[in-house]
């Protein structure tokens, strides 16, 4: 992953060794070096902090208006022939 | 294997449109090409709507006929993942100043940078709480395949949004807005 492309970049590049060090030092479970793990490979307020915002913004994405051109297509389907339709099983 | 009444079919595809729009604005970020991309999925799953089985997941099988043909079309237009991120990013930033809240921003942009795959294991598992058994079955691949994405999609969440670390954040915001200057 990008994560381990980036430790492994600054390692070779070698101006960011304290930082590199810190984050495995002072994180318990730091993201990429526990990968193959059979839990989460993130800490669990790590866990809960993304969970909790992807939650949020997709609750706001469900709850937009919804334009009526999508109505619209529904009842023009519904109005179709029927005969335009796939019938059961055909050969994709 | 029987389908479902017609009046019936349509009141479903009806309740399930915003769950089809949020998915596809996750996947792939412009709110006129994710509309598209919906509307696509209503008229095929209509056309072939003998071949659903009642009972069974119509979200879950709504779900696949979006993705595939938001993966069929990113394969003819040949879409770079730079442009993806560019047109996501632009339409985000309007989301985020609605909400005020500086995570949200960071999260956004940060969830546009993941690879397609990445995003909708992740948004099925965490936002739409399909099981992983499900989620395999709407992407077309293994248990174990989802379970990864996830947990790499997460990662690659936490390095994005300095959640591991107040460094790496400071970097990737960085990229972010020289990326977004030059655009």
């Amino acid at each position: 992953m990008v994560n381990d492309d980036k430790r492994k970049s600054k390692m070779t590049t070698g101006h960011v060794e304290g930082a590199t060090e810190r984050n495995t030092r002072s994180t318990s479970n730091p993201v990429g070096d526990t990968r193959g793990g059979k839990e989460s490979p993130l800490p669990p307020e790590a866990h809960g902090r993304i969970a909790a915002q992807l939650r949020e913004v997709y609750g706001q994405m469900l709850a937009e208006p919804m334009p009526d051109k999508f109505a619209q297509l529904l009842d023009k389907l519904a109005q179709s022939d029927p005969a335009s339709r796939a019938k059961p099983e055909p050969k994709s | 294997m029987s389908a479902l009444p017609q009046d019936h079919m349509q009141r479903e595809l009806a309740a399930l449109i915003p769950n089809l729009r949020a998915f596809a604005r996750s996947l792939c970020g412009a709110p006129d090409r994710a509309d598209d991309l919906v509307q696509e999925t209503l008229v095929k799953a209509w056309k072939y709507q003998a071949q659903f089985a009642a009972g069974s997941n119509l979200k879950a099988w709504l779900f696949t006929i979006l993705r595939n043909a938001y993966l069929s079309e990113r394969r003819k237009r040949k879409f770079e993942v730079e442009d993806v991120d560019g047109v996501l990013a632009e339409s985000l930033s309007v989301r985020g100043e609605q909400l005020g809240h500086m995570d949200f921003l960071d999260f956004q942009h940060a969830f546009a940078r993941l690879p397609a795959e990445q995003k909708e294991a992740l948004v099925l598992i965490g936002a739409e709480g399909f099981s992983y058994e499900e989620a395999a079955l709407t992407c077309g691949c293994a248990v174990g395949t989802v379970k990864s994405r996830v947990n790499r999609a997460r990662a690659k969440l936490a390095e994005l949004m300095g959640v591991d670390s107040a460094a790496d954040l400071d970097a990737e915001e960085r990229v972010v807005r020289h990326a977004r200057s030059g655009a």
